[in-house]
């Protein structure tokens, strides 16, 4: 029996079901697509009810994605402590990434630190929380790297360019990781052997 | 009949190992619902909710059950006392992994408690 693996059970199942952010990746798309040519040239009346209907659609994908996961694999409350670093990090990382937004309006650079910021951000938090795999440095570090690439200065609305990618990256990742957990959770039982309340196979 | 030496005892209610795996599991988060536990570890339903009994029954934990749309829905998380007899329990196996691995003696019994936790034996 694994100890390590069996204490660390609940905290993955907490940060891997990646199926939640398969609507945040939506919206990021959304939000990207809808802000670029032909649609990003109507007015503002013209574009808006698409966006507004990819909300809808994710806020439904959330919550179909959140009955499938306590259904199947059932529901976890993580500690008080572990509730408390998360929250504290998303708070430091929407800090961190509405820098790069706010640089990126401002300053006319080549690469977009709106991108690097939220690669290098999700990458540290599936580091914190021990979760880190393969997957996550090829996806968000490839991102990562792509978005410092001095490919981004002639773009006529970066922000919203870099949105395409990132929504696309946080699809793949959240793909990634509901395969991971999946896995993960198919090679139990941690208990060995399936024994009565007598210690009988 | 010899005395068990305490050094080498370890909690039998806790050690059996659905048991173990089921404290193990709560021991790192605040409480989780049967079917989590059932997915991680691996025990059937029966056997699961037998040992959740005798876990509570020793208050190592606390169950919660109420009914969503006419279903049964249990909930466990470790009492105080839960959580102090599995992470002494840890400590006295890798007490004794340490004390018996390959390579060196055991060392000799001082009659004392492994980090002053009664073990039930």
């Amino acid at each position: 029996m694994d100890a390590r693996a069996l204490t660390a059970v609940g905290g993955r199942y907490y940060t891997l079901r990646g199926l939640l952010l398969l609507p945040t990746g939506l919206i990021f798309l959304a939000a990207g697509l809808f802000n670029m040519p032909p649609i990003g040239d109507e007015p503002v009346s013209g574009s808006a009810p698409w966006f507004v209907v990819a909300l809808g659609v994710a806020a439904v994908g959330y919550f179909a994605f959140n009955r499938y996961y306590v259904t199947k694999f059932g529901r976890v409350e993580p500690s008080r402590r572990t509730l408390v670093r998360i929250t504290i990090y998303t708070v430091l990382c929407a800090a961190v990434i509405s820098v790069g937004i706010t640089l990126d309006m401002q300053l006319d650079l080549p690469m977009s630190l709106f991108g690097a910021a939220y690669g290098a951000s999700l990458l540290v938090y599936y580091r914190m929380f021990d979760v880190l795999r393969p997957h996550h440095l090829a996806l968000l570090g490839g991102f990562t790297v792509l978005a410092l690439a001095p490919i981004w200065g002639g773009a006529h609305d970066k922000v919203s360019l870099m949105m395409i990618p990132m929504g696309l990256v946080t699809i793949a990742v959240g793909l990634c990781d509901h395969r991971d957990l999946v896995s993960s959770l198919r090679r139990a039982p941690f208990a060995g052997v399936d024994e009565d309340v007598h210690g009988r196979s | 009949m010899v005395d068990p030496d305490p050094d080498l005892s370890l909690d039998r209610l806790v050690h059996e190992p659905g048991r173990l795996a089921i404290l193990t599991v709560l021991s790192s988060i605040s409480s989780a619902d049967f079917t989590f536990l059932q997915q991680a570890t691996g025990l059937t339903k029966g056997n699961l909710s037998s040992h959740l009994t005798k876990l509570e029954e020793a208050e190592l934990l606390t169950i919660e059950k109420r009914f969503v749309r006419k279903k049964s829905h249990t909930t466990a998380s470790l009492t105080k006392v839960g959580r102090q007899r599995i992470e002494a329990h840890w400590r006295q196996l890798e007490r004794l992994r340490t004390q018996f691995s390959p390579g060196r003696r055991p060392a000799p019994s001082s009659g004392g408690r492994a980090n002053g936790q009664p073990p039930e034996t």
